[in-house]
C-alpha cells in the first residue's frame, strides 16, 4: 500500500542549531519515519531553498526572532505550513537568548544601535508574531518527545501538552529531591516532558522547558531566600531561560 | 563568470549557521570578497554579565549544538583557573573522554553528510547512489561511536548537564563505560576506511595557500591543555593569545575577525595535524606514513583529510582511556568566588577556542570576552577565496558559486559560534 508523505520542513532562526541536529541524532529512528515523511526543506542536509510555492504539512522551527531577517523568515514560514511546531527553547520562550531581555535598560538600545546588521531590542519566541499550533520544550529539545509526537501525528492525533512539574517526573523516577539536599533547583515550577533528565543527574532543573502556568514562584523563591541564596544569585536563576516572574519583580536590580 | 562582475551567493548550505558572500571582480582580480554572516547577533558577553560563575558555563554551552562540549570545558577552565581550583585527575580524564566523544560526533557529522557529497559530486546525501549510501552508514557509526560517549558522560547528547566547575554531577560506572567499548573497537576499520577514502580525493579538488596555523601544542594530543603554537615559530601560553592575535570587526558581518601579526592564519584539524602530528595515536601515524601523505600541509581540502585523520587518533585514544579508568565517587569540589579574572583555552573541532571572564569578589562577571575557532578562520577564508575565484573564471557563474562553497565547507564553519560576540559600551 502506497501512503501519502507528509511533507515536513526543518527550520532555524538564531540559535545554536542544537535542537535540529538533536532530532537528526535519532538516526535509525528517524530513517523508519522516512517511510511515511518526506523532508522537503532543510538547509542542514539540502543544497537549494526550495521555492515558497512547496507548501508543507509540518514545520518544525527553532530558534528566536531576533531580527527582521528572522521576522521575514517565520511569516515566510507561516504562510506556507498547515501545523507550524516551536522546536526548543529558544522557539518556545525565547531560552537563552532571552537573558538579554532581562539586562538592564539602555543596554539593549545600545545593543539595537550598535548591531551590525538590523536586530531587535529583544529576543521573541515565535509565537510573539505567528501562531504556533503545537510547542516541543527543552534545551536541547528531547528526541524521544519528538519521535512520539511524530508518531502521533502521523496517526492524526494532536498530543496534549503536559502540564505537570518537573518534581512530577522526579518522584516517577525515585529522584532524591535537590531542594532538600540544598541545590536550588527549578524543578517546582517547570513543564515537564524531560523525564526530570538533570535532576536525574544530581543536577538542578534550570526551567527550559518554560514555567508551569500556576506556578507559586513566591513560595520556592522563600525556600531559596532561607537556604541562604542572595537576591542577584536568585534573579539569575529565575531569568536562566523565562522572563522574571511578575510576582518576582523584587529581584531585579539585586545586589548582595 | 565574467572577468569584471559582482556577484554574491546567498544562504551557503551545509554549513553550521547562515551567511552569504559577496563578491566583486574587476579584470579577473577580486577587488571585494566578503564573507557576510548574518545570522542575529546573540550578545553572549552582554548576556554574561551580572551572571553568577555556576551558570556561566551553562549558558556560554548554548553558543553552539555542535561543540557544546567544547565551550563548557573551555569555559570551566576559565572559572576554575580564576578560583585557583585544580580539577582531580579522574575529572581531567573524564573531561578529556567527552571531548573525544564531541569530536567523533562533529567530524562524522560534518565529513560523511556535509562535506562528503561535495567530493562525490552529489548536491546532497539524498542523492547518493545505492554504492555511496554505504558511506552514510560509515558516517552514522562514527557518529554514533562518539554520540555513546557524550551521552554517558555528558547526560544527553546536545547540552550535557553533567559537567561543571569542580568535577561532574554523575559519574558512570566501569560497565557503563565499557559498553562504548564494543562500538569503538568495530568503528576504527571505518575510521580508516575514511582515510583512504578522503586521501583517495586529494587530486579531485584541490586548493593551496602558504599561510600560518594556530593550534594548542600538548605532546598526548591533548584538546584541552597545552601551549599554543604558530607554525610560523612562536610559542606562548594560554593565558597570552590576546597579546599576539587582534580581533577586529568588519562593517558587513556579524562575526568578528582575528589576525595574527597583520595576517590571517588557519586554526582547526589541518592546524593540529600539521603542528603536533608527531603527538598523534601510533596507529593514525602509520597511516600517514603508509599512504604518504605529507603534512605540514598548505592544501586546505586536507582540513577534511585532517578530520578523517583525527577520527582514528580520537578512536584509539579513546579506548585507551575506558580501558584504564576505574571510576570512583567523587564530590563536586567546593569553590570559594574571590575577585579574578580567569582565561581558558582549548581546541574545539574547529579549531581554538578562547574564554575569558573577568569576576567581582561575588563570584558575578564583569566582564566576558569569547573568541570562537570560526572567527578566526573567516579573515582565512576570505583571503583564501581572493586567490581561488580568479582560478575559476573559465566556469559558468553557477558551476563557480558551487566550487566556492566547497572551500567555505572544507574549513567546516559554525556560524552560531561566529555571531555569539558583540561588545556594547555598558555606561557606567
Amino acid at each position: 500500500m502506497s501512503v501519502k508523505k507528509v511533507k515536513v520542513g526543518f527550520f532555524s532562526l538564531t540559535c545554536c542549531e542544537g535542537c535540529e541536529f538533536a532530532v537528526f541524532d535519532l538516526e535509525e529512528k528517524l530513517l523508519k519515519a522516512f517511510d511515511y515523511l518526506e523532508i522537503v526543506e532543510s538547509r542542514v542536509l539540502m543544497e537549494k531553498i526550495k521555492p515558497e510555492a512547496v507548501r508543507l504539512d509540518i514545520s518544525f522551527v527553532e530558534g528566536s526572532v531576533i531580527s527582521k531577517h528572522d521576522l521575514d523568515k517565520l511569516h515566510y514560514i507561516r504562510k506556507k505550513t498547515d501545523f507550524l511546531v516551536a522546536l526548543g527553547a529558544c522557539a518556545a520562550i525565547a531560552g537563552i537568548n532571552g537573558i538579554r531581555n532581562a539586562l538592564p535598560e539602555g543596554v539593549q538600545e545600545r545593543m539595537k544601535q550598535k548591531a551590525i546588521i538590523p536586530v531587535k531590542e529583544k529576543a521573541f519566541s515565535l509565537s510573539a508574531f505567528v501562531k504556533v499550533d503545537y510547542i516541543l520544550n527543552g534545551c536541547s529539545v528531547n528526541e524521544l518527545e519528538f519521535l512520539d509526537f511524530l508518531n502521533r501525528v502521523l496517526h492524526g492525533v494532536i498530543p496534549r501538552l503536559e502540564e505537570v512539574p518537573v518534581c512530577f517526573e522526579c518522584k516517577l523516577n525515585g529522584n532524591a529531591c535537590l531542594l532538600l539536599k540544598g541545590i536550588p533547583c527549578l524543578g517546582p515550577v517547570t513543564y515537564a516532558g524531560c523525564d526530570a533528565l538533570c535532576p536525574g543527574q544530581n543536577a538542578q532543573c534550570i526551567g527550559c522547558r518554560g514555567f508551569t502556568k500556576d506556578a507559586n514562584f513566591k513560595s520556592l523563591d522563600n525556600l531559596l531566600k532561607e537556604m541562604g541564596i542572595g537576591k542577584k544569585e536568585r534573579f539569575n536563576l529565575f531569568t536562566y531561560f523565562n522572563p522574571l516572574p511578575k510576582e518576582l519583580r523584587d529581584l531585579r536590580g539585586g545586589s548582595e | 563568470m565574467r572577468k569584471t562582475c559582482c556577484f554574491s551567493i546567498k544562504e551557503i548550505t551545509k554549513v553550521e549557521g547562515h551567511a552569504n558572500l559577496d563578491v566583486e571582480l574587476k579584470d579577473g582580480r577580486v577587488e571585494k570578497c566578503e564573507l557576510r554572516i548574518y545570522e542575529g547577533q546573540r550578545f553572549f558577553e552582554d548576556m554574561l554579565k551580572g551572571r553568577h560563575f555556576s551558570q556561566v558555563p551553562l549558558i556560554v554551552s548554548r553558543i553552539c549544538g555542535l561543540c557544546n562540549v567544547s565551550h563548557l570545558n573551555t569555559s570551566i577552565e576559565a572559572v576554575e583557573k580564576a578560583f585557583g581550583i585544580e580539577a582531580s585527575r579522574q575529572t581531567s580524564i573524564l573531561r578529556d573522554l567527552t571531548t573525544n566523544g564531541e569530536f567523533l560526533k562533529s567530524h562524522a557529522l560534518h565529513l560523511f553528510f556535509l562535506a562528503l557529497p561535495d567530493y562525490l559530486g552529489r548536491e546532497s546525501i539524498l542523492e547518493f547512489s545505492k554504492e555511496e549510501n554505504k558511506f552514510l552508514h560509515w558516517g552514522l557509526n562514527l557518529k554514533k561511536a562518539g554520540s555513546d560517549i557524550v551521552r554517558l558522560l555528558g547526560g544527553r547528547i546536545y547540552q550535557t548537564v553533567s559537567l561543571r566547575p569542580g568535577g561532574f554531577t554523575m559519574i558512570p560506572k566501569k560497565e557503563q563505560l565499557g559498553k562504548c567499548l564494543p562500538l569503538l573497537e568495530k568503528e576504527r576499520k571505518t575510521a580508516i576506511d575514511a582515510i583512504r577514502l578522503f586521501a583517495s580525493f586529494s587530486e579531485k579538488l584541490s586548493f593551496e595557500r602558504k599561510t600560518d596555523y594556530l593550534a594548542l601544542v600538548d605532546l598526548n594530543y591533548s584538546l584541552v591543555k597545552g601551549k599554543l603554537h604558530f607554525a610560523s615559530g612562536k610559542v606562548i601560553e594560554e593565558e597570552d593569545l590576546l597579546k599576539h592575535v587582534e580581533e577586529f570587526i568588519v562593517p558587513y558581518s556579524n562575526a568578528a575577525q582575528t589576525s595574527f601579526e597583520g595576517k590571517s592564519f588557519r586554526v582547526g584539524p589541518l592546524a593540529r595535524i600539521n603542528l603536533n602530528k608527531k603527538a598523534l595515536e601510533p596507529a593514525a601515524q602509520d597511516i600517514i606514513k603508509e599512504l604518504g601523505l605529507s603534512f605540514p600541509s598548505d592544501k586546505v581540502y586536507f582540513n577534511n583529510l585532517a578530520q578523517a585523520i583525527e577520527l582514528l587518533h580520537l578512536i584509539d585514544s579513546s579506548i585507551r582511556m575506558i580501558k584504564e579508568l576505574k571510576p570512583e565517587k567523587e564530590a563536586i569540589q567546593k569553590i570559594k568566588p574571590k575577585e579574578a579574572l580567569g582565561i581558558g583555552v582549548t581546541e574545539a573541532p574547529r579549531g581554538t577556542l578562547y574564554h575569558q571572564y573577568s569576576f567581582d569578589e561575588k563570584g558575578f562577571v564583569k566582564k566576558a570576552n569569547i573568541i570562537v575557532p570560526t572567527n578566526q578562520n573567516n579573515h582565512t577564508i576570505e583571503t583564501d577565496l581572493t586567490e581561488f575565484i580568479p582560478t575559476l573564471l573559465d566556469l559558468p557563474q553557477e558551476k563557480a558559486n558551487l566550487e566556492i562553497e566547497k572551500l567555505i565547507r572544507a574549513y567546516d564553519p559554525c556560524i552560531s559560534c561566529a555571531t555569539h560576540f558583540l561588545k556594547v559600551n555598558w555606561k557606567k
